[in-house]
């Protein structure tokens, strides 16, 4: 009863984040499953709080630098977050990962000069990633550049033509150029395998 | 209505011509100018009545016919935006 009184109370002190380490620290490795464990609960900063802990343990590199990326942009603190992917991203240079994860941050904050060069900095290491072409699509869309949009729709298409989200781009980025018959065409293969597609039925609807 | 978590709407990025992008997922989505004016009052924190009032204002059009939109754009963000 008394062992599992103190178990508790060590667990409580770990768990709350800001709190004073517990006197016996926690390992690194414990403090990486408290750290997941809290992020699955939506408590971002808190699973934050055990990764600065773990690097207060000497914990250092990429993977740290990458989950802190991660958690702060989840904390909605974006300017640290992007740094944080840049750490990793000197850690490992040729990681795609904390590229396609920096670029969150930095679209987050409209930098998009700057996403842009980190999706280029993907493809260049992994031709053909469709989550980068899809970003950068919509970098150049959101700006409106609806050529350049054009053009990563189509290649992220290349590599998954069943993405109904790039489809949708695609068709909005010709409608936007008044390419309206290519336009049509696309909205319409939205819909014969969405039919309640929000997207395409506006889109289908201004003509 | 119910309510709508407006930190969760400021995930919501949006570029030009109603481009908006969810940073928590990164999908995708297209608003347009209505949708895109009730998302930027509901991430200003107003209430769904207030939004349709202002809605309703600068659009020039029946409160009943803004509510019944905006209540189904509400629900699209609330589908698409776990």
């Amino acid at each position: 009863m008394e062992r599992a009184a103190i178990f508790v109370a060590v667990m409580m002190t770990l768990a709350m984040p800001g709190a004073a380490p517990a006197a016996e620290a926690a390992s690194v490795q414990e403090l990486y499953r408290l750290s997941y464990a809290t992020e699955a609960r939506g408590d971002f900063s808190g699973a934050l709080h055990f990764m600065d802990e773990a690097a207060k343990q000497g914990e250092a590199g990429y993977l740290l630098h990458l989950r802190r990326g991660w958690l702060l942009h989840l904390a909605r603190r974006h300017a640290e977050s992007a740094l944080a992917y840049a750490r990793a991203m000197e850690a490992e240079p040729r990681a795609v990962e904390p590229r396609l994860g920096g670029m969150l941050p930095l679209m987050a904050q409209r930098r998009w000069k700057e996403a842009e060069r980190l999706g280029q900095d993907v493809l260049s290491i992994a031709p053909g990633d469709f989550t980068a072409q899809g970003r950068l699509a919509f970098i150049q869309y959101a700006q409106g550049n609806f050529a350049p949009a054009e053009a990563w729709y189509r290649g992220a298409l290349a590599a998954y033509p069943g993405s109904v989200e790039m489809r949708a781009g695609l068709a909005w980025s010709l409608l936007k150029q008044r390419h309206l018959t290519d336009a049509r065409s696309e909205f319409e293969k939205v819909l014969r395998v969405a039919p309640d597609n929000p997207s395409a039925n506006e889109g289908l609807g201004q003509f | 209505m119910n309510t709508i978590d407006a930190k969760r709407m400021k995930d919501l990025v949006v570029g030009k011509d109603g481009a908006a992008f969810d940073t928590k997922t990164g999908r995708t989505y297209r608003l347009n100018p209505s949708g895109e004016m009730a998302l930027r009052l509901l991430q200003d924190g107003l209430g769904e009545d207030e939004v349709v009032g202002r809605l309703a204002a600068h659009f020039a059009q029946h409160a009943a016919v803004v509510a019944a939109g905006t209540e189904a754009f509400v629900g699209q963000l609330r589908r698409y935006l776990p």
